[in-house]
C-alpha cells in the first residue's frame, strides 16, 4: 500500500510543548510575525520564535548591521527592541489573536536580567515556550558571551527556568570548545531543551579602508555558510544527552535540509535566513514534507530523530 | 514578472522594463521591489523609477555581481520580484514646487521629473553636489512668481567655517546679504535630495534654512526588505532606529540624524 502525504504525521514534541509540524521560524528572522504574514500564514508552522526581548528597551547598533558573505550573511543588530513591556502591550496580542504557536526568545546582560524577563511573561497567555538567547555578553564577566562558559549559561538558564510558567529553551553557539559540557549545563539548570545553533561569531574588514564593514565590529554568521556546523553540533549534543529536546537551526532552507537536522538528533527544525531570501519557505517546508516522507514510506517525521547516530 | 524592454543609458544605467501588473498597481514614487538572481543569497532591493499601465521601470546600475546579472537580463526573461515595498512618498499639491536634487538618473528623481508636471507640479532639477545651485534652484522654485530675480548663487562659505563636505547639519552657507531666505509658499514646495549621505545632508541643511520640507531615499543594507531582520534600520532624532524597508526608505530629512563623517582610513591612500 502506498503512503499518502496525507497519512504522514508531522507531529512533534519539544519534551513537554507538542508542535504541530517540526517547521519553526528562527528568531529575529521572523520579526514579530506580524511583518511576515502578508507573505506566510505563521499560524501554519509548528511555532514562531519571535525576535528577542529584553527588559529594557535597546536601540541596537549602528549601521551597517548586515553584509553578505559567501553561503551566509553577517549581522550585527544589537538585539534592538522596544524592551519586554512594550512587546507584552503591543506584539503579543496579535500573536495570541491569531492562534500562532509562540515561543518568545529573551536576552539579558546578567542573569538576574533573564529571571527578569520570564517574570514579566509569566502567566501570558499564547506562550508555548522561552527560548534563553545566551548568546548575549554577560557584564558580569567581563562581556564574554553566556554560551560560551557552562556555568554562566546554568547561571542564566536557572534565573529563567525559576520565574518561567512555560519550558524554557537554551540557544547555544558552536563557538565552544565542548558544546556538549555548555548544553550539559543548560538542561542540568533546567532547560526543557537547547536550540543549536546561534550565528557563528565572525568579522569583515573594508580592505579599502581598513576598518570593519559592520558597525557593531563582529557579526553573527548564518546562512548556508553554517549548515555543516549546525548539522555537527546537533548530532554531537544528542549523542550526549540523547533525551535532551533539541530545535535545530543553521541554514536550513529546503525539505531536504530539515530532514537532514532531524536526522543528526533535531526534534525541531529553525528556518533562519532563508525567510529573507523567500519569505514564505518556512512555509513551502510545511507543505512539500508530507510528501517527500511518504514518497520514502515515512510514516512519521518523528522516527526519523537521529537516525544517523544510530 | 517578465522582462518586456530593456535600453541602457549613456550613464551604463540599464532601464528595464518589466510586465507586473500587480507590482505596477501598487507602486507609487518611493516604494521600492527586492529581486532574488541567481548570484546572491539574498535578494537585492532596486528603486521602482516608473510605472506605465501593466509595466514597471527598473534603473539598474552594474555595481556588484547581482546588480550586473540584474542589468544582464533581456526581453523574455523572467524575475523572481517581490514588492512593491516601503511607504510611498507624499507628492506636492498642484501648483506646488519640487526641486529635484541629484543625479538625473536616479531612480526616484527621473520617476518624480516624469511624473509631476503633468500634475500641475513645477519641477526643477539640480544636482545635489553643487550646493549654491541647490539654494538658487530652491528661492527660484519656492519664491512667488512677482519676488525679486533669484540672487546669484553664493560662494561657498570657508570650510572652516562651514564644513562644507562633511555631512554635518548645519552652517553650510552664509547666505546672502538681503537674499529672503525663507520662501514665501514654503508650504507646497517639496525638496528631493539623492546622491551620496554628505550631498544629501547638504541639500537638506539648505531646505531646513529655508523651512521646505526635504525628503531623503535611504539606502541601507538591507537584508529581507519586508521588516522581519532589522539589518536596515536607519538612526531618527525621534526616537529608536526604523527599519527603512517599512517605514521608508525616502526618510524626511527633520527626523534623520546624519552620520558624524566617517573615521579616516586606516590605510594611507
Amino acid at each position: 500500500v502506498t503512503l499518502t502525504a496525507a497519512a504522514v504525521d508531522l507531529a512533534v514534541d519539544l519534551g513537554p510543548v507538542r508542535l504541530a509540524n517540526p517547521v519553526v521560524a528562527a528568531a529575529g528572522t521572523f520579526g514579530t510575525g506580524r511583518e511576515a504574514a502578508p507573505y506566510v500564514d505563521p499560524a501554519r508552522l509548528g511555532a514562531v520564535v519571535v525576535k528577542s526581548v529584553t527588559l529594557e528597551p535597546r536601540a541596537g547598533r549602528p549601521g551597517p548591521r548586515m553584509v553578505e558573505t559567501p553561503a551566509g550573511m553577517l549581522n550585527a543588530i544589537g538585539l534592538q527592541n522596544p524592551g519586554v513591556d512594550a512587546w507584552v502591550a503591543h506584539d503579543l496580542p496579535w500573536l495570541v489573536d491569531h492562534g500562532i504557536p509562540t515561543i518568545v526568545s529573551i536576552a539579558g546582560s546578567t542573569a538576574a536580567e533573564y529571571g527578569a524577563v520570564a517574570a514579566r511573561l509569566a502567566g501570558r497567555p499564547g506562550i508555548l515556550a522561552l527560548e534563553a538567547n545566551v548568546s548575549c555578553p554577560n557584564v558580569e564577566d567581563r562581556g564574554r558571551v553566556f554560551a560560551r562558559d557552562p556555568a554562566a549559561t546554568g547561571a542564566a538558564v536557572a534565573a529563567a527556568v525559576a520565574a518561567a510558567t512555560v519550558p524554557v529553551f537554551a540557544k547555544l553557539t558552536a563557538d565552544v570548545t565542548d558544546l556538549a559540557e555548555v548544553a550539559a549545563a543548560a538542561a542540568g539548570a533546567g532547560a526543557a531543551g537547547v536550540t543549536l545553533v546561534n550565528t557563528l561569531l565572525g568579522l569583515a574588514v573594508d580592505v579599502e579602508t581598513g576598518r570593519p564593514v559592520l558597525g557593531g565590529g563582529t557579526g553573527g554568521l548564518s546562512g548556508p555558510a553554517i549548515r555543516p556546523v549546525a548539522v555537527r553540533a546537533v548530532a554531537e549534543v544528542a549523542r550526549a544527552l540523547p533525551g535532551l529536546p533539541i530545535i535545530g537551526a543553521g541554514g536550513a532552507r529546503t525539505v531536504a535540509d530539515v530532514v537532514e537536522l532531524v536526522m543528526a538528533g533535531a526534534t525541531a527544525v529553525a528556518i533562519g535566513t532563508a525567510t529573507f531570501t523567500a519569505p514564505a519557505t518556512a512555509a513551502r517546508i510545511v507543505d512539500a514534507l508530507p510528501g517527500w516522507l511518504a514518497d520514502r514510506g515515512h510514516r512519521r517525521i518523528a522516527d526519523l530523530r537521529a537516525l544517523a547516530l544510530r | 514578472v517578465t522582462v518586456v524592454q530593456r535600453v541602457t543609458d549613456e550613464d551604463g544605467v540599464a532601464v528595464l522594463r518589466l510586465h507586473a501588473p500587480a507590482l505596477a498597481a501598487g507602486a507609487a514614487p518611493g516604494t521600492f521591489v527586492t529581486v532574488a538572481t541567481p548570484v546572491a543569497l539574498l535578494r537585492r532591493p532596486f528603486w521602482i523609477a516608473g510605472v506605465e499601465g501593466d509595466a514597471l521601470t527598473l534603473r539598474v546600475r552594474p555595481v556588484g555581481a547581482a546588480s550586473a546579472w540584474l542589468a544582464d537580463r533581456r526581453p523574455g526573461d523572467d524575475l523572481d520580484v517581490l514588492g512593491p515595498l516601503g511607504r510611498p512618498i507624499d507628492l506636492p499639491p498642484p501648483g506646488g514646487a519640487c526641486v529635484l536634487a541629484g543625479p538625473a538618473g536616479a531612480p526616484l528623481l527621473s520617476w518624480l521629473a516624469a511624473l509631476l508636471p503633468a500634475r500641475g507640479v513645477t519641477v526643477t532639477a539640480t544636482p545635489a553636489g553643487a550646493a549654491p545651485a541647490v539654494r538658487h534652484a530652491l528661492l527660484a522654485a519656492a519664491l512667488p512668481a512677482t519676488a525679486p530675480p533669484a540672487p546669484a548663487p553664493a560662494a561657498p562659505a570657508p570650510a572652516a567655517a562651514g564644513g562644507l563636505g562633511t555631512g554635518r547639519r548645519g552652517g553650510v552657507w552664509a547666505p546672502p546679504a538681503g537674499a529672503a531666505v525663507v520662501p514665501r509658499r514654503p508650504a507646497g514646495v517639496l525638496v528631493v535630495a539623492a546622491g551620496t549621505p554628505a550631498e544629501q545632508a547638504r541639500v537638506a541643511a539648505v531646505a531646513a534654512e529655508a523651512g521646505v520640507r526635504c525628503l531623503v531615499p535611504t539606502q541601507p543594507a538591507m537584508a529581507c526588505g519586508i521588516g522581519v531582520c532589522w539589518t536596515c534600520a536607519v538612526p531618527v532624532a525621534d526616537g529608536a532606529p526604523v527599519r527603512a524597508c517599512l517605514d521608508g526608505p525616502v526618510l524626511d530629512a527633520a527626523r534623520l540624524t546624519w552620520p558624524e563623517p566617517a573615521p579616516a582610513p586606516a590605510v594611507a591612500r
